[in-house]
């Protein structure tokens, strides 16, 4: 389970959290929604410990990613996908995927390749094993993220708007893939600004608003008229996304 | 060993006088390489057939060894085939400028080739001559792309003067090493001597940000 | 007038000069390329300290004249009580003065990498340790092996200066060849093509190195 409890960030004067309580338990789909700049990627980047947190505390099954010995505990059972990718660009995809592997969980080079190939041939990426991040489309480049954080064997999924570098075609390239994921079972926490892909995929969406949670609730709930939708914020946000 | 005869009053006049060469060599050093790496450049760019590419092979290795070798080239190498006499800063000179101008002319040649060939293609349509294409359209604009090029190669060739007491001019260098030998207090005099070419080239990296900023204001002015 | 001829029997002697010179050489590039490490590391680094002295160091080393530096090394060490030969205190010398340059061209490099991408193998559990050496220095060095190169070089053309407190590479050995022999002008004028030469070869290979590093940005 991860678990927030009266998380709060702040970048000098700049308050971006502000009292987040948020439990997220294992095999639940959640999607955090909210407008730019609400604090989405922070919150992600705090649960990965790349942001210190003010005050507050922020556990990974029981892991305080807040004590330096616990945080490459909690950073093992999370493993994130990038909005911009971030592959590292001087290896190739294979390469990519088991650095970490290797070098984190201490598995062998042959075991760590035989289990990125997998993942590859799983995301018809197999072709592509040997080139390098620059040879490949973005949808290419996202689905070797997507394998580069399953090769981890996660128990959490954090991904941070992952389609929205992505033109349409291979946005709908990733959210398939995405979907395949969820019907396999994994715990995933998903920064969206696919409305329509939230609704199909979580079990729960989080509305963010200005660094607190305005909402957080199951998704039929949500998407009802005497849920979700009672909050004009909400209401009001849904019907921006949808004109777009 | 020679005594230790503890600094003098007069040691102060021999610092200056060895500040004095020091920037007396690199002013002239560079102006005179200026002026030879622009002919350089400029020949190479008209593509003057043979002259050019033997100026700039020439200009190849005087880049590519070491200054020291130059100045021993020069200074001892040229007298004892042509019978000609120099003295070490007559060398010296002669040496630091060849060897700016080798730099000098690089900078040139991918000053001149950063302007777009268009607009000189423009000019040429006009009918303008070679020379008046040369003095309004070429110049002012490798001028500006050059300045901080040669600024970062003043700094250097700055430094590069200190290589001169090596022939036996009585640079700054010189004068550290004679005060040295004599009093044996490197750790005064060696600090002293580096103090000095270090404030030398802050002074001119100071002026040097001095020029470029006044330049690029000249050029957002005339872009008005 | 010029005559090479007459020169073969001092063709060991130079050879020796070139061996000198490549000791020096190769061993000062290797502690200059390590000190330049730290100090680069030293000058991103968050702690004020060691930033400032870094930012110091750097100053300080590019902007005091090599041969000022070494006739403080051969005339100081000896009175604080170290005695090291010529030959060290050039190394000595050469490594913390080029270490300068290096540390420049190391901090280009690395601050031209994606923070994105350092984040990215953080958050996956690399230890700093080991993100610098798969991730940061091999990106750092496709984008610095060139000018790493032109210091490189311009340390071997540096070495030369140390003829000035009697060590024998090849310049020292060429200045005693060229006074026996009376033949200073072809002695030197040989002596520049050698130099031109070897740094045309080494210019090459830094930009075959730099080829070989870069293949994987070179699809767009
Ligand atoms: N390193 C930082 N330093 C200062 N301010 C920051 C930093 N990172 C984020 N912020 C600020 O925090 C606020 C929240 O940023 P965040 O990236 O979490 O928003 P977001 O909800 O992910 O927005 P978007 O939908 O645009 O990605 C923004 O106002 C942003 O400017
Ligand atoms: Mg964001």
């Amino acid at each position: 389970m991860i678990e927030i409890k009266n998380l709060y960030k702040d970048f000098g004067e700049l308050n971006v959290l502000k009292g987040i309580n948020l439990s997220i338990h294992e095999g639940e789909v959640v999607s955090i929604i909210g407008g730019s700049g609400s604090g989405k990627s922070t919150m992600i980047r705090c649960i990965n410990g790349l942001e210190k947190i003010t005050s507050g505390t922020l556990t990974v099954d029981g892991f305080d990613v807040t004590k330096p010995s616990e945080l490459l505990e909690a950073r093992k059972k999370c493993a994130t996908v990038f909005q911009q990718f971030d592959l590292y660009p001087h290896l190739n995809v294979v390469d990519n995927i088991t650095l970490a592997p290797i070098n984190v969980l201490g598995l062998s080079k042959a075991e760590a390749q035989i289990k990125a190939m997998e993942l590859l041939d799983s995301m018809a990426m197999s072709d592509r094993a040997t080139f390098y991040p620059s040879q490949l489309s973005g949808g290419q480049k996202q689905r070797a993220g997507i394998c580069r954080a399953l090769a981890m064997n996660p128990r959490y999924l954090l991904l941070d708007e992952i389609t929205s570098s992505l033109d349409p075609e291979m946005t709908a390239e990733v959210l398939e893939i995405l979907k395949l994921l969820v019907k396999r079972g994994i715990t995933m926490i998903c920064v969206t600004h696919e409305i329509d892909f939230a609704r199909e995929i979580s079990d729960r969406i989080v509305f963010l608003d200005e660094g607190t949670i305005l909402k957080d609730m199951d998704k039929q709930s949500f998407f009802n008229d005497d849920g979700g939708l009672m909050e004009p914020r909400i209401a009001k946000f849904l019907t921006k996304m949808a004109t777009i | 060993m020679y005594g230790s005869e503890g600094f003098s009053i007069y040691d102060i006049i021999l610092w200056a006088q060895g500040l004095g060469v020091s920037v007396g060599v690199f002013i002239l050093s560079m102006t005179l390489g200026l002026l030879l790496g622009v002919a350089i450049g400029l020949i190479r760019y008209y593509q003057i057939a043979f002259l050019g590419k033997t100026l700039m092979m020439i200009s190849e290795f005087l880049k590519n060894s070491p200054i020291i070798v130059q100045l021993f080239l020069v200074y001892f190498g040229i007298p004892a085939v042509t019978g000609i006499d120099m003295t070490p800063i007559e060398a010296a000179v002669w040496t630091l400028s060849a060897n700016t101008a080798a730099f000098i002319a690089v900078i040139i040649i991918s000053s001149i080739s950063s302007i777009e060939p268009r607009q000189l293609e423009a000019a040429r349509s006009f009918a303008l001559s070679e020379f008046v294409i040369l003095r309004k359209i070429i110049f002012p604009q490798a001028f500006s792309v050059s300045i901080p090029l040669l600024v970062g190669l003043a700094i250097n060739q700055l430094q590069v003067t200190s290589l001169i007491s090596v022939i036996g001019v009585y640079d700054l260098t010189r004068v550290g090493d004679i005060v040295n030998q004599r009093t044996f207090e490197p750790f005064i005099v060696w600090p002293i001597i580096g103090a000095t070419y270090f404030i030398l080239a802050k002074l001119l990296a100071h002026l040097g940000t001095r020029l470029e900023r006044r330049f690029s204001q000249h050029k957002i002015m005339s872009e008005l | 007038m010029f005559d090479l001829s007459s020169m073969m029997q001092y063709l060991p002697a130079f050879l020796e000069g070139f061996i000198m010179t490549a000791k020096v050489s190769i061993i000062s590039i290797g502690f200059s390329f390590i000190l330049g490490m730290i100090i680069a590391l030293m000058r991103i680094s968050t702690h004020k300290i060691l930033k400032y002295f870094a930012l110091a160091y750097v100053d300080m080393f590019r902007n005091i004249p090599f041969i000022v530096l070494i006739f403080f090394s051969y005339y100081g060490l000896p009175e604080i009580g170290i005695y090291i030969d010529a030959f060290w205190t050039g190394v000595l010398t050469l490594s913390l003065a080029v270490g300068a340059y290096t540390a420049e061209t190391l901090r280009a490099g690395i601050e031209s990498i994606d923070k994105g991408i350092i984040e990215a193998a953080k958050s996956f559990g690399l230890s700093p340790f080991k993100i610098f050496i798969k991730i940061i220095m091999p990106i750092a060095l496709t984008v610095s092996v060139r000018p790493l190169g032109s210091v490189f070089i311009n340390l071997i053309l540096t070495t030369s200066i140390l003829s000035a407190i009697t060590l024998n590479e090849l310049t020292g050995v060429s200045k005693v060849i060229a006074s026996t022999t009376f033949r200073p002008f072809e002695v030197y004028v040989f002596l520049v093509f050698f130099y031109g030469l070897l740094t045309f070869l080494l210019s090459g290979l830094f930009n075959l190195w730099h080829l070989r590093l870069n293949k994987y940005n070179e699809a767009g």
